[in-house]
C-alpha cells in the first residue's frame, strides 16, 4: 500500500499551486477518488501479477542498435516492448535499457527511419545484455518525413494524440478531443459547438491542417466549429505557439494537424467498424473504414470510410437544455498510386452538420439578457428529451477534395505538389417568428489551396526543404448582412533548414507572403462599394535543441507568424446574436505580426518520472480585439452596447507541465497542467476570454498479462480542476457577468479487448463529469444561459475488420 | 487502361461538381435581406368624449445601427386628467408589412407592456385579450394625470412561445420583440 500514499502525494501535487479554498474541495475529492481505488488495489485481482510472490521484477534489459553491415551504432531508434507499451531510444553511442522488467517473453518492436523494422522476441530470466541489428531499407530510405516515434523532430513544442488515447475520445468532437493534451482548452457555443483553443488563442488564430490541406471555412465565427471528422483521424496533433514558417499565414497561435493513417501497404482487405453510444444526450454513433491493396506489387491502394452520429437534447445537472440536439453525416475516399519514386493520391471527403442551439440564448435585447443571467436556469426548462432539432440551428457542408504528387528524383531530393479545393456551405436558421423553411443567412466559401514543396536530400548534417503555396477563395453570402462578399488571393514561399550533429540539433526558416483581400459590399444607402486591401509579411523561425544526456533535453525556439485582418474585423456591423452587443468593424485595421519566445527542458525514459515543463511567451502587435465605445448603439429593441475592433499590443504567456509518474510498470500517474496570462500592453489590462487554470490528473491501470481472455485492458480515474478566472478587464466593461467559479470534474476511462473466434473486440467507456456537478465554464458563450453538461458514460466498440483469406 | 482510369475520373467529376456549382460570378453583388423584422411602433390616442386622435410613432427604417430611430413628434403632449383610447400598429416598413394582424393571430404568445415614468404619470389598461383569454395590449385605454407634468412612456412587446405566457407572466418574461421609449409631456 505504501505506492497509494505517494500516489496521492502526487496527485495533489499540481493543485498546491491554486488558492486554498479550492485546494479544500479538491483534496477531499482526491481522497475520495482514493478510497474509492484504495480496495481495488489492495485486493482486486486486477492489480496482482499472478505468478505468486517470487516474481522478480528488478530485471533490466540493455545493449546497443547497430546497423546489420557497418555496425555503426544506431542514434535514436525507437525500441519498444509490445507487452508493456513501454517505449525507450537509443542514446548518441546507440546504447538502449530498460529497467525493472519482469520475467517473461516479451516482443520487441525495432523501428528506425530508413532501415527495415525488426520484432525480435526474447525470454528475460535474469538481466540481460543483447545488441539489436537493423538492414538498411533501400526502399523505404527515401521517406525522411515518417511520422516516427522519435522525440523531439522540432525546438517548438508540439503535443499529439494517437492509439489509446486517441481511442478513448473516439464519439467527441475535435475541440473536446484536443483537450487531452496540455495547452489545449475549448471555446465552446453551447454543448453542441466547440472550437479548439490553443495557448488562448482560437478560431482565426490558429490553423487547421486536414489530411495536409489547410481548413478554409468561416473559421472566424467563435460559434463556428471545425468541419472536421475526427474518426477520419490516426492521429491529432498540435503545434503551440505561432508557426507561420511553415504553415503560412494565420498560425499566430498553433497549428491543429489531422493526420489520417497511410493508405495500406500490404496486400489484402481490412478496415473497422466502430459503435458508439451514450447516455445524456442519448448519442449514438456508427463509423466504419473499409481499405485494401489488390497484390503486394500492385501499386494502387484505397480507403473508403463513413461516419454517422445522432444526439438530443443534451442535459445538465437538473435540466435538459432545450434544442440542443445534433446529426452528423460524414464520409470520404481515398485512392493511392505508389511506386519506388512515383506516387499520387486522391481522397475526397464531405462533412454534413446540423447543430441545434440552446432556445434559451435567444434574446431580443440586453433586457433579455440581463433577466438571463439573473436566472437560475433557463426559462424553458420543463422540456423532456428529444432527437427533434428545431430554430434556431446551423446546418453546414464541408467538401474537401485533395490531390497529392510525388516524385522522389534519387539525388536531387524529393518533390510534392498538392492540391485542395474546398467549399463550405453555412445556412443559419433563426428563430424569428413566421419563418419559412429558407435559412435566413447561407455563407458560400470556396477555396482552392496549392502546395509545391521541395525537400532536398540530407547533404552533411543538413535537411530542409523549401516551397511555394497559393490560396485562392471566392466568398459570397445570400440573406441577412454579416460579412461582405470577398476574394482572396495569398501566395507565400518558404525555406527551412535543419542542421544535427551529435548532441545538438539547430533549426532555422524564413518565410514571405503577399495577401489580396478584394472586398465588395453594399453600403447601408444602397451603394456598392469595392475596396481592396493588400498585406505583406515576413516570418521567420530560429531553434535549438540540446540533448545533454541523462535523458534530459533542453530547446529554445523563438517563431513568428502574422494574420491580415478577417472580412469580419473589417467589415462586420450588426447585433451579434446571444450576446447583446453591436459589433462594429473597422476598416484601417492592420496585420497582426507574433513572435513566440519559448523554452523547454523533456526528461524522457526514465523508469519512474518523465515529463516536459514548456514556457512561452507569445508578443502579439496590432492584437486585434473588439472593444467597447461611446455611444450604445439605439434600435426598436432598445439600446445595446457597442463594441468596435481595434488594435492593441498584447502578450500571452504561460506554462505547460506534462508528468507522468510510474508507481509500478501498470500502474502510474498522468498530469498536465496548462496555465496562460494574457495582457493588454496598450491599457496594461488582463485581455477578455482567456482560459483559465487547468490541472487534470489521471491515475492509469494497464495490467501486464491478460486478464482471463481480456488483453489490452486499461482502467484510469481522474479528474480535471479548472480554477476560476480572476484575471479579467477591469478597465473597460467587456462582459455582463462575473467569471464563473472554479470547478472540478471526475472523469473515467475504462478498456478492453477479448477475442470472439478470430475476431477481436475491442470495448471501452469513458465517463465524463462523473458527479454529476453543475457548472458554468468561462469559456462557454452560453454561460450566460444555461450551466454545462451533466454526467455522460460514452461506450464504444471497435471491431478491427481483415477480410483477407490467409 | 481505361480501368485505371476509371477511378481517378470520378474524382474530377465530383471535383467538377463542387467547383462549378460555385463558380465565381464576376461582378456579383450582394443583395441583403434582413428577415422579417420591426421598424416601426404607431400608437394611435383617441381622447374619449370626443377630440383629434394623436399619434406618437418611432421609427427606425434602415434597422439595428446606420441611422438613429426617430420619434415623431419628439415630444408627444396629451392633455392632463384624460382618458384615451389606444391602438397600436406594429410595422415592417423595410418590406412593406403590417405586423400588428399577425401579433393579434398569435396574441397567445405576445404582449405588450407599459412603464410610464414617474409611474403616476398614466395609467394604462389593456383591454384586448387573447384566445386563453389573457390581455395582449394591441388595444387599451391610457388615463393621464391630472398634474401636468412631463415624462416617458416605455412600450415593450414580448415574444412569450411555448407555454411562456401565462396569467403571472410579466415584462421579463421571454423574449424582447420591440422596447421602445415615448417623450411625454402633459399640459
Amino acid at each position: 500500500m505504501r505506492f497509494l500514499q505517494t500516489g496521492c502525494a502526487v496527485l495533489l501535487l499540481p493543485y498546491t499551486y491554486t488558492v486554498f479554498k479550492s485546494i479544500f474541495l479538491n483534496t477531499l475529492l482526491s481522497w475520495l477518488l482514493l478510497l474509492v481505488v484504495g480496495p481495488v488495489l489492495a485486493q482486486g485481482p486486477l492489480f496482482t501479477n499472478g505468478d505468486g510472490p517470487e516474481q522478480d521484477c528488478g530485471l533490466t534489459l540493455s545493449g546497443k542498435v547497430l546497423d546489420h553491415d557497418t555496425r555503426e551504432p544506431l542514434i535514436g531508434a525507437t525500441i519498444y516492448i509490445e507487452e508493456l507499451q513501454r517505449a525507450t531510444l537509443s542514446d548518441e553511442y546507440g546504447n538502449y535499457h530498460f529497467h525493472h522488467l519482469c520475467r517473461g517473453s516479451y516482443t520487441l518492436k525495432l523501428t528506425y527511419i530508413g532501415y527495415v523494422p525488426e520484432q525480435p522476441s526474447l525470454r528475460m530470466a535474469s538481466s540481460t545484455v543483447r545488441n539489436l541489428t537493423l538492414h538498411l531499407d533501400t526502399r523505404q530510405l527515401s521517406e525522411v518525413e515518417i511520422t516516427g516515434n522519435r522525440l523531439a523532430e522540432e525546438a517548438q513544442s508540439t503535443g499529439s494524440l494517437t492509439g489509446r488515447q486517441l481511442e478513448s475520445t473516439r464519439g467527441l468532437s475535435l475541440g473536446e478531443s484536443l483537450k487531452n493534451i496540455s495547452g489545449m482548452s475549448t471555446i465552446q457555443t453551447g454543448p453542441t459547438i466547440s472550437k479548439p483553443v490553443i495557448h488562448g488563442l482560437h478560431s482565426n488564430r490558429i490553423l487547421l491542417l486536414n489530411n495536409g490541406v489547410r481548413h478554409e471555412g468561416q473559421q472566424w465565427g467563435s460559434e463556428h466549429a471545425p468541419e472536421i471528422d475526427p474518426f477520419v483521424a490516426s492521429e491529432l496533433k498540435v503545434v503551440k505557439g505561432a508557426a507561420g514558417v511553415r504553415y503560412g499565414a494565420d498560425a499566430i497561435g498553433g497549428v491543429v494537424i489531422v493526420e489520417p493513417s497511410a493508405l495500406p501497404d500490404s496486400a489484402g482487405v481490412g478496415g473497422e467498424l466502430n459503435l458508439l453510444g451514450s447516455t445524456n444526450n442519448r448519442q449514438g454513433g456508427v463509423s466504419a473504414t473499409v481499405e485494401g491493396k489488390a497484390t503486394r506489387l500492385s501499386a494502387w491502394s484505397w480507403r473508403l470510410q463513413g461516419t454517422a452520429k445522432r444526439a438530443g437534447n443534451a442535459r445538465t445537472a437538473d435540466y435538459f437544455m432545450q434544442n440542443t440536439g445534433l446529426q452528423e453525416l460524414n464520409f470520404s475516399g481515398a485512392l493511392g498510386y505508389k511506386k519506388e519514386n512515383f506516387g499520387a493520391e486522391a481522397f475526397y471527403s464531405q462533412f454534413n452538420t446540423k447543430l441545434g442551439i440552446l432556445k434559451a440564448s435567444h434574446i431580443g435585447n440586453l433586457t433579455d439578457l440581463e433577466n438571463a443571467i439573473g436566472r437560475e436556469r433557463p426559462e424553458q426548462t420543463s422540456y423532456d428529451f428529444t432527437y427533434a432539432i428545431e430554430r434556431p440551428y446551423q446546418d453546414v457542408t464541408h467538401h474537401l477534395l485533395k490531390t497529392k504528387v510525388f516524385w522522389d528524383t534519387g539525388s536531387a531530393g524529393k518533390l510534392e505538389f498538392v492540391y485542395g479545393l474546398q467549399r463550405n456551405i453555412r445556412e443559419e436558421y433563426d428563430a424569428h417568428r413566421a419563418s419559412g423553411s429558407n435559412p435566413e443567412l447561407t455563407l458560400d466559401i470556396t477555396t482552392h489551396t496549392t502546395e509545391t514543396v521541395w525537400e532536398h536530400t540530407p547533404a552533411g548534417n543538413f535537411s530542409g526543404s523549401a516551397g511555394i503555396t497559393t490560396l485562392y477563395q471566392n466568398n459570397t453570402y445570400q440573406g441577412r448582412y454579416f460579412i461582405p462578399f470577398f476574394r482572396n488571393f495569398t501566395a507565400g514561399t518558404f525555406v527551412t533548414e535543419k542542421w544535427r550533429k551529435d548532441k545538438l540539433q539547430l533549426e532555422g526558416g524564413v518565410r514571405y507572403d503577399y495577401k489580396k483581400l478584394s472586398i465588395t459590399k453594399r453600403e447601408r444607402n444602397s451603394d456598392i462599394i469595392r475596396p481592396e486591401y493588400q498585406f505583406h509579411n515576413v516570418s521567420g523561425t530560429l531553434g535549438a535543441l540540446y540533448d545533454v544526456g541523462y535523458h534530459l533535453t533542453f530547446g529554445l525556439s523563438a517563431t513568428s507568424a502574422w494574420r491580415a485582418p478577417g472580412a469580419n474585423e473589417l467589415f462586420s456591423d450588426g447585433v451579434h446574436h446571444g450576446s447583446a452587443s453591436y459589433e462594429r468593424g473597422n476598416r484601417d485595421l492592420n496585420s497582426e505580426q507574433a513572435y513566440n519566445f519559448e523554452g523547454s527542458v523533456t526528461y524522457y525514459a526514465n523508469p519512474r518520472l518523465n515529463g516536459k515543463l514548456s514556457v512561452y511567451n507569445n508578443f502579439i502587435n496590432e492584437y486585434i480585439y473588439l472593444a467597447p465605445v461611446q455611444p450604445p448603439t439605439l434600435t426598436i429593441r432598445g439600446a445595446f452596447p457597442t463594441f468596435e475592433y481595434k488594435q492593441a499590443d498584447a502578450v500571452f504567456r504561460g506554462v505547460d507541465l506534462d508528468l507522468e509518474y510510474k508507481f509500478t510498470q501498470q500502474l502510474y500517474l498522468e498530469s498536465r497542467t496548462s496555465i496562460v496570462r494574457a495582457t493588454n500592453l496598450n491599457l496594461d489590462d488582463h485581455l477578455v476570454g482567456v482560459p483559465a487554470d487547468r490541472y487534470s490528473n489521471m491515475l492509469r491501470y494497464e495490467p501486464l498479462a491478460a486478464l482471463g481472455k481480456l488483453t489490452d485492458s486499461y482502467l484510469a480515474l481522474g479528474g480535471t480542476y479548472v480554477a476560476k478566472q480572476t484575471r479579467v478587464p477591469t478597465k473597460t466593461e467587456q462582459d455582463y457577468m462575473d467569471p464563473p467559479a472554479g470547478y472540478f470534474l471526475l472523469n473515467l476511462e475504462a478498456g478492453t479487448t477479448l477475442r470472439i473466434g478470430n475476431q477481436p473486440v475491442e470495448l471501452g467507456i469513458t465517463g465524463s463529469n462523473l458527479l454529476n456537478t453543475s457548472y458554468r465554464d468561462y469559456l462557454n458563450r452560453f454561460r450566460y444561459f444555461t450551466d454545462d453538461m451533466g454526467r455522460m458514460l460514452l461506450f464504444r466498440v471497435k471491431l478491427p475488420l481483415d477480410f483477407s483469406t490467409r | 487502361m481505361s480501368k485505371i482510369f476509371r477511378l481517378p475520373l470520378t474524382f474530377i467529376l465530383i471535383a467538377a461538381l463542387v467547383s462549378f456549382t460555385s463558380c465565381d460570378d464576376h461582378d456579383d453583388e450582394p443583395h441583403d435581406e434582413e428577415g422579417e423584422l420591426i421598424t416601426t411602433v404607431t400608437l394611435t390616442m383617441t381622447p374619449q368624449g370626443g377630440g383629434t386622435p394623436i399619434t406618437a410613432t418611432y421609427r427606425d427604417l434602415d434597422g439595428d445601427g446606420g441611422n438613429a430611430p426617430v420619434m415623431t413628434p419628439a415630444i408627444v403632449v396629451l392633455k392632463a386628467g384624460v382618458t384615451y383610447t389606444t391602438t397600436i400598429r406594429v410595422l415592417d416598413e423595410a418590406n412593406n408589412e403590417d405586423l400588428t394582424a399577425e401579433i393579434k393571430q398569435e396574441g397567445h404568445e405576445h404582449e405588450f407592456f407599459f412603464v410610464p415614468s414617474p409611474a403616476t404619470l398614466m395609467t394604462v389598461t389593456k383591454t384586448d385579450k387573447d384566445r386563453n383569454n389573457r390581455p395582449v395590449g394591441l388595444e387599451n385605454t391610457l388615463q393621464t394625470s391630472s398634474t401636468a407634468q412631463s415624462g416617458s412612456l416605455r412600450v415593450v412587446l414580448k415574444h412569450q412561445p411555448g407555454g411562456l405566457k401565462t396569467n403571472n407572466s410579466t415584462i421579463s418574461t421571454g423574449e424582447t420583440d420591440a422596447d421602445v421609449t415615448y417623450a411625454i409631456r402633459l399640459e
